[in-house]
């Protein structure tokens, strides 16, 4: 189905390497984590993937098709959820819908049968300041579904959340994706986060940032906080941390 | 029940304090301080404003037609003038410095020059009102405008939105609020702007009135006319505050959280 080839990517802000020669693929249906230090380049990467920055040197594909600097081709959800403020929770999930030339009724007839799903029923004629932290992440992720059902990049999006709420999305996401079946490639500096969701981990190296490690994670699915105390994930969690150093 | 007291005390206070300065000129007025010459006490204004009901509402009708349609210029204007310079940043650099240049302009001296371009009627007085208002809605409108969310910017590239989707869908409605800042400055201006223009050669408005009451000597009418200009100004300015309240509805929501991840 769908496929990301990421090869030979670098770039490099006026001044400083964010990374080098970075190659790697997510399969179609994988759900791949790049884990990282905080400013190890790991948004920019994101940016690169989904077109809107143009990398120095290197190529991204979606399947065969060449996709460098070429956006809308993929979703992509920034590390904030950036819902607009003045519309309510239904306008902004049918944003992408919207920026696509369809009409406002025929994008909320669109967003209308995944609110159960994304847990955002009763909630739709709301505006983004009334909602939880936890439910506008949500409202945001299923905006980035709309835009590509097929391909998602995820940019730490639970990362601004607090500990709690942050696990039980983290186990509601794992449920939704058996669902959805779509690839995820997420970028997080929380080792835990990486290993619950993953199927694949790439840990990135500090700056100018190169792959020290892939870890396949083969944890049972569908998997859930309590796996976080197994001898496995912590014999993942323990390879993690040393490939970060 | 705390919220309701809150509420009459938001009224009531400055209302209390109104009286109490009118009283306190009133009497000093009666008690021979204050001559009635250099300043009317209240009574006599609210005399000359009701003998004079039907003139100052035909005056106030002119001003008020001035007022909304330099108003109403200054808010196309400004529409298209920052449209235009967010969309071809060196078109801002050229005209950002003449817009504040604009505004410095001593409306007294050029407006003969206005009228020799305009002619005598309402039409100079109209552009000396957009002269006024144009500037505190464009500086606020072209400030609201540069300064949308980068990050958002971002997600709208990644989503592949048009310019004009972008415009639409993220610049314009994130701007509003700084909008209806400069709409309320200009809305408060316009009516002033419009009685100056009247000042300096009109055959009918407020301007006319109070100068003509001047020139007689008759304060009390001036203060009259006063009056009549400052309750016009609180009209325009709360037809704007309510139109804010409507267009910008979300911002006047109750910051309630729903405690549910």
């Amino acid at each position: 189905m769908k496929r990301i080839r990421v090869e030979n990517v670098s770039h490099s802000f006026p001044e400083t390497e964010v990374f080098r020669d970075l190659s790697f693929s997510v399969d179609s249906r994988e759900f791949v984590s790049i884990l990282g230090q905080s400013g190890c380049g790991k948004s920019t990467l994101l940016h690169v993937i989904s077109g809107v920055i143009a990398p120095d040197s290197g190529r991204v594909f979606l399947d065969e098709e060449d996709i460098t600097s070429r956006p809308g081709l993929v979703s992509y959800m920034p590390q904030n959820d950036l819902l607009l403020p003045w519309k309510t929770v239904l306008r902004n999930i049918g944003l992408p819908l919207s920026l696509k030339g369809r009409k406002a009724r025929e994008a909320a007839a669109a967003v209308e049968p995944y609110l159960a799903l994304f847990g955002l029923e009763g909630f739709e004629h709301r505006y983004p300041a009334q909602l939880s932290g936890g439910m506008r992440q949500r409202a945001a992720l299923l905006r980035t579904y709309l835009h590509r059902t097929d391909i998602m990049l995820l940019d730490e999006p639970f990362g601004a959340l607090d500990a709690i709420t942050r696990e039980r999305l983290q186990e509601w996401l794992t449920r939704l994706l058996e669902t959805l079946r779509t690839t995820v490639l997420l970028v997080t500096h929380d080792i835990d986060e990486a290993i619950l969701l993953s199927d694949r981990i790439i840990v990135l190296s500090p700056r100018p940032a190169r792959i020290a490690e892939i870890l396949p994670v083969d944890l049972p699915r569908p998997r859930n906080g309590e796996q976080k105390l197994s001898p496995e994930f912590l014999k993942l969690k323990k390879r993690a941390l040393h490939a970060l150093e | 029940m705390k919220k309701k007291s809150g509420n009459i005390s938001k009224w009531l206070i400055p209302l209390a304090a109104g009286l109490a300065f009118v009283l306190i000129w009133q009497l000093a007025g009666g008690a021979g301080l204050v001559s009635p010459y250099i300043l009317p006490p209240p009574l006599r204004v609210a005399a000359s404003l009701a003998e004079d009901v039907p003139l100052l509402v035909q005056h106030a009708a002119v001003t008020f037609v001035t007022s909304v349609a330099g108003l109403a210029a200054a808010v196309a204007l400004a529409l298209l003038m920052c449209l235009a310079m967010d969309l071809w940043p060196a078109f801002k650099k050229a005209v950002y410095p003449y817009m504040v240049i604009s505004q410095t302009i001593p409306i007294i001296f050029i407006y003969p020059v206005i009228m020799m371009g305009l002619g005598f009627g309402l039409a100079p007085k109209i552009a000396v009102v957009t002269l006024v208002c144009f500037f505190p809605i464009g500086v606020n409108l072209s400030d609201g405008l540069a300064q949308t969310d980068p990050e958002l910017l971002l997600l709208f590239r990644s989503m592949k939105a048009s310019r004009w989707k972008t415009i639409l869908l993220l610049k314009l409605p994130g701007a509003l609020p700084a909008f209806f800042s400069g709409l309320k400055i200009a809305a408060a201006y316009s009516v002033i702007g419009a009685v100056i223009s009247e000042w300096l050669g009109a055959q009918a408005g407020l301007g006319v009135y109070m100068i003509r009451a001047s020139k007689s000597f008759v304060l009390s009418r001036v203060f009259a006319g006063i009056l009549v200009v400052v309750a016009l100004s609180l009209g325009l300015f709360a037809v704007v505050l309510a139109a804010e309240r409507v267009f910008l509805s979300w911002k006047f929501i109750t910051n309630h959280k729903e405690n549910k991840s």
